[in-house]
């Protein structure tokens, strides 16, 4: 499994915020990086023997938007970074748009009421009924770099 | 006056040199080098957002849903 590190998070936040929204997106540099370090990193940290992507991927999903890393855009920063390491970890996400906003407020309602492990579990059988196997892959020796450096980041304690 | 000020700038540009060799953690980026991290999420970053360009601009505010 390869996870995302802050220089990814980095070029997300830059491709929205050239994206054009109401509220605005905050720069890389305002954001809590100790809080999305811990978001990106603790859903691979935790015991998980089969090895679920998909799991993960939920976990990773809802942590971003409930650790509030950035003043504003946390969901549109969980979308994406949702995205990217399915398609990381050779999935792709088909859910439609609506279903996507309505489970990214669920996501945010449930954890405000303390209902977190419940948020996760509404996130992964969303993915389990809307991913499927992605037919383009990555080159093998790109995603080797990929996941160096992501091994490099878990281990690390650099925030950039 | 001349030579005066050439050394000046060269011993000043190793001293830099030497300073920039030896910040622990120096992150590729400041060095001008992009990861492959950064180059996998900029190109899937852009096919997210063309996905789900609705989506997006509904929790960033617009057409005032969620509100």
């Amino acid at each position: 499994m390869i996870g995302l590190t802050l220089d990814s998070v980095r070029e997300h936040l830059i491709s929205l915020s050239q994206a054009q929204y109401d509220e605005p997106v905050p720069a890389f540099e305002t954001i809590n990086k100790h809080k999305l370090a811990s978001a990106l990193k603790s859903p691979f940290l935790r015991e998980n023997p089969e090895r679920n992507i998909l799991l993960t991927s939920a976990r990773l999903f809802c942590q971003i938007i409930e650790s509030h890393c950035a003043a504003n855009a946390n969901k549109r920063l969980a979308v994406v970074c949702l995205f990217s390491v399915l398609e990381l970890n050779g999935y792709e996400l088909n859910v439609a748009g609506v279903r996507l906003y309505a489970v990214a407020m669920a996501v945010t309602w449930l954890s405000k009421y303390g209902l977190f492990e419940k948020a996760i579990e509404e996130v992964y059988e969303l993915l389990k009924n809307e991913t499927e196997k992605s037919k383009t892959k990555p080159d093998s020796q790109f995603l080797l770099k990929l996941e160096e450096e992501f091994v490099m980041f878990m281990q690390g304690n650099d925030l950039g | 006056m001349f030579s005066r000020n050439l050394s000046q700038s060269t011993r000043s540009a190793s001293t830099l040199d030497k300073t920039v060799k030896n910040v622990p953690n120096a992150s590729n980026r400041k060095v001008g080098k992009i990861s492959a991290q950064a180059t996998f999420a900029r190109a899937s970053s852009q096919r997210a957002i063309k996905k789900y360009a609705n989506t997006l601009r509904w929790l960033g505010g617009g057409d005032r849903m969620g509100r």
